[in-house]
């Protein structure tokens, strides 16, 4: 992949449609993945990719980029998203307010749950995370990215981040007790 | 409510591999006190596995998106043919291996992408989607199709004529700079080299829009004719427009007291053979005639008859002489 990124960019520089589109081709579906772990939304995180491709396209005569053209792209990215949030704030503290009512989760237990059942429990719980933890827990899980990493980009500490994903899996935990007893019966065989 | 405990992080870092080993050890004893405690990490185990799922199950829909994006990025001011120089050949050769790299990566739909590009000779093709087109001298076309998508991407440098095989909801838009011309089911002539201020569609049949992104231009019919002048942005509409301007695809000439010198630079664009006018007073003579795809010695002859001037074959050349005419 890193054939693509500063050689091709010569040629968009140039104002070349395919090597553009070359680009887009090889970012897209992972950038959007990136800015769903900070929207969980998937047409509001395909905006922000989209929109930051047409940023790249229109500013590309000045493009100077220091580092990778890949890291340059997550950050566009990942400033987007962060904007999103800030201006999405009053939703997101609706969201958490129904959160502390912990009303969302608790239904009634069924016999059995299958696997993709709980998947999905899991992905709601998850969105009733509080914003950071939310966003510190699926930046290492949804992109396997390591602890500095998340700090660095986050701008938190370390420290902050253990915190942020401790907490994460704790409130998810407690959220989703009632359906966790019933698997650990296969589950100790595996680990 | 919950409680937050120091194992909790431990055991987030044990998960995500982050964890030294003192704190792997740490967390390996704690395991061992009680069956609770191994309950609980289990259930964090599970709930850190199965939260990666998520985001694999939702799909992004890249040609989609390349669509919408591409929409948006029409402003695009110069010819993709015009690979400056300065771009290396050690760019070239790492594009080549990207494209491959990624052909190989995902199998896409065909886009056909057909560029032709004359010098002293015209030449005709069929493009990809069934559009006709013939290509006038110096000139520059390059065409892409997408035959999934079924858009229809096409660039003009210099003068083409266009049989577009019409697609409702495909658009054949042709790009000219910042010029666009898109055809309402047609047959239309584009004359835009590059060293000329101005850029003249001519429809022969249908109707044409002929504008850019920031002005609508104009709407133009069979028969009429669009200039578009560079330095003042500005569009005109020629009402009757000169049928001559397709000779070049038709070697149809209809002269209607026309000066022999303007007749004759238009005949001498489309032949190989040139005529030449031996004095240059006769170049003030007014024409009319029609010519039908004939040949270049004809044309001489018949000139020279109605005009009653000597005509002398010199290699390629046919030298008109003669006195002059009465205005």
């Amino acid at each position: 992949m890193d054939l693509l990124e500063n050689d091709t960019l010569l040629f968009v520089r140039d104002g070349n449609q395919h090597a553009f589109e070359m680009i887009f081709n090889a970012f897209y579906q992972p950038l959007c993945r990136y800015a769903y772990s900070f929207l969980n939304n998937k047409e509001e995180a395909e905006e922000v990719v989209q929109s930051a491709f047409i940023q790249v396209w229109e500013k590309r005569s000045s493009l100077e980029i220091q580092t990778s053209f890949k890291s340059y792209l997550y950050r566009m990215v990942r400033n987007t998203c962060l904007n999103v949030i800030k201006h999405e704030k009053v939703k997101q503290l609706h969201a958490k307010h129904e959160m502390a009512h912990g009303e969302t989760i608790q239904e009634s237990v069924h016999e059995t749950i299958t696997s993709s059942e709980l998947e999905s429990k899991i992905s709601e719980a998850m969105m009733q995370l509080p914003e950071q933890c939310r966003i510190v827990f699926q930046l290492s899980r949804f992109e396997g990215l390591k602890y500095a990493e998340i700090a660095d980009q986050l701008e938190i500490s370390v420290k902050t981040v253990e915190n942020q994903v401790g907490k994460a899996l704790k409130i998810m935990r407690d959220n989703l007790k009632e359906y966790l007893p019933l698997l650990i019966l296969f589950l100790n065989g595996n680990w | 409510m919950t409680e937050f405990d120091p194992i909790d992080d431990l055991i987030g870092k044990v998960l995500a591999k982050e964890a030294t080993v003192a704190e792997q050890n740490q967390l390996n004893q704690w395991l061992e006190e009680s069956e609770a405690n191994r309950k609980y990490f289990a259930h964090f185990k599970l709930i850190f596995d199965k939260a990666a799922a998520t985001p694999v199950k939702i799909k992004f829909d890249r040609d989609e998106a390349w669509q919408k994006v591409k929409g948006k990025m029409r402003e695009e001011k110069r010819f993709q043919f015009f690979i400056s120089p300065y771009v290396r050949v050690a760019a070239g050769i790492a594009l080549i291996t990207a494209m491959s790299y990624l052909v190989y990566q995902w199998t896409r739909p065909a886009v056909q992408t057909l560029a032709v590009t004359t010098d002293k000779k015209i030449k005709q093709d069929t493009l990809p989607d069934g559009s006709f087109a013939v290509l006038n001298k110096n000139s520059k076309l390059n065409f892409e199709y997408n035959s999934r998508s079924k858009t229809r991407n096409v660039k003009l440098m210099g003068e083409a004529y266009f049989e577009v095989k019409h697609q409702e909801e495909k658009p054949f838009v042709v790009e000219i700079e910042e010029l666009l011309v898109r055809d309402i089911g047609t047959s239309f002539n584009i004359k835009a080299y590059p060293n000329s201020d101005t850029v003249v569609v001519t429809v022969e049949s249908g109707e044409v829009q002929f504008y850019t992104l920031k002005d609508p231009g104009l709407i133009l019919k069979a028969g009429e004719a669009g200039i578009y002048k560079k330095s003042f942005k500005e569009f005109s509409r020629m009402v009757k427009a000169d049928t001559n301007v397709l000779a070049y695809k038709t070697k149809i000439f209809s002269f209607k007291d026309t000066d022999l010198k303007k007749a004759v630079e238009m005949i001498n664009e489309i032949y190989d053979s040139k005529i030449i006018l031996g004095n240059s007073s006769i170049g003030q003579c007014h024409v009319t005639v029609n010519f039908n795809n004939d040949k270049i010695e004809d044309i001489a002859d018949i000139i020279a008859e109605t005009l009653s001037l000597s005509v002398e074959k010199k290699g390629d050349e046919f030298i008109l002489t003669g006195s002059g005419c009465n205005k």
